[in-house]
């Protein structure tokens, strides 16, 4: 962290490596649009490096990002810049296979739908449990929330993901 | 700082959110976009020779106030040992004799040790007298 706030690239291109996905996920759970999503993820790198200085040492990042991730997040939505939340764009690119790029949309379509039910509470709490394996204070500090509020999110997010999931097969 | 490891590594993005992660493409254009967003931002943060200058610098720091204390408390104490009042030595007893004393004598007294121990000789009494006859005296115009 001290060689990022010292301006090394290649460790600032290693934090962005170690949280990219995840922060995509995230950021898709909240703008429910890709190309939103993806906004969202570079903003919040760049916002991150902007107030690195302000992390505290011996602070872990991973916390402290996604806290920066949601707010951005958040303040995207809240713009009326966002792309319409028409069709999701077919990805142009070569070599890929059009029959499972459709599979996968499909499947992403779906945990999307269900994630999109579950209050943003229980949908965050969810899906930093389970990507990055935060524990409940963990997740606390970055929603702002109780330990106890957090774990409850957890329980009763998994439950109705558990069932919407189901529900569809 | 610390990174936070990811608690899953060890097995993996879970399945069920297999499809929230972004395509090679979109992986792509994130990296490429946050590198290029973030390498003015990065080159302002690298430290300037002054910076390093200045960190190197900064362990010396407490030896320095160290020494500026040692050596002003050095300096204070020899300032406090020196003798300040000027009348100090003359003041101080000689051993032996009291000179004032003997001072007064000097300026108020004739020598008396001197005149008292003093006797002329034969020859300087005639010498005296043939170089300055008295008036009157035999041989006292021929003198002149």
């Amino acid at each position: 962290m001290r060689a990022v706030q010292r301006g090394d690239q290649a460790a600032f291109g290693l934090l962005v490596e170690r949280y990219m996905d995840s922060a995509y996920a995230v950021a898709l759970s909240i703008l429910r649009h890709e190309e939103d999503a993806e906004d969202g993820v570079q903003a919040s790198f760049i916002r991150a490096l902007e107030r690195i200085g302000h992390l505290r040492a011996g602070s872990p990042f991973g916390p402290w990002f996604y806290r920066v991730l949601r707010s951005t997040c958040l303040n995207l939505r809240r713009r009326e810049t966002l792309r319409s939340h028409g069709p999701i764009p077919p990805t142009v690119g070569g070599g890929v296979d059009p029959a499972r790029e459709m599979e996968r949309r499909g499947a992403r379509d779906r945990v999307l739908g269900a994630l999109e039910k579950l209050p943003e509470m229980q949908r965050l709490a969810v899906l930093l449990f389970d990507l990055e394996g935060y524990d409940h204070s963990e997740i606390a500090e970055i929603l702002e929330i109780a330990p106890g509020t957090s774990r409850a999110n957890l329980h009763h997010g998994r439950n109705k993901l558990r069932r919407h999931l189901e529900s569809e097969d | 700082m610390t990174e936070t490891p990811n608690r899953h590594e060890g097995r993996g993005w879970p399945a069920w959110l297999e499809p929230l992660r972004p395509d090679p493409l979109a992986r792509l254009r994130m990296r490429r976009e946050i590198g290029r967003r973030a390498a003015s931002l990065l080159a302002a943060a690298r430290p300037s020779w002054t910076d390093v200058a200045s960190d190197w610098a900064r362990p010396l720091v407490p030896l320095a106030a160290t020494l500026m204390m040692v050596f002003g408390a050095l300096a204070w104490a020899a300032a406090t040992d020196a003798p300040t009042d000027p009348g100090g030595i003359a003041g101080a007893e000689a051993p032996g004799m009291p000179w004032e004393p003997v001072a007064a004598e000097v300026t108020d007294a004739p020598p008396v040790l001197l005149i008292g121990s003093y006797e002329p000789s034969a020859d300087g009494v005639l010498s005296a007298a043939l170089q300055h006859p008295r008036p009157g005296s035999p041989g006292a115009g021929e003198g002149r």
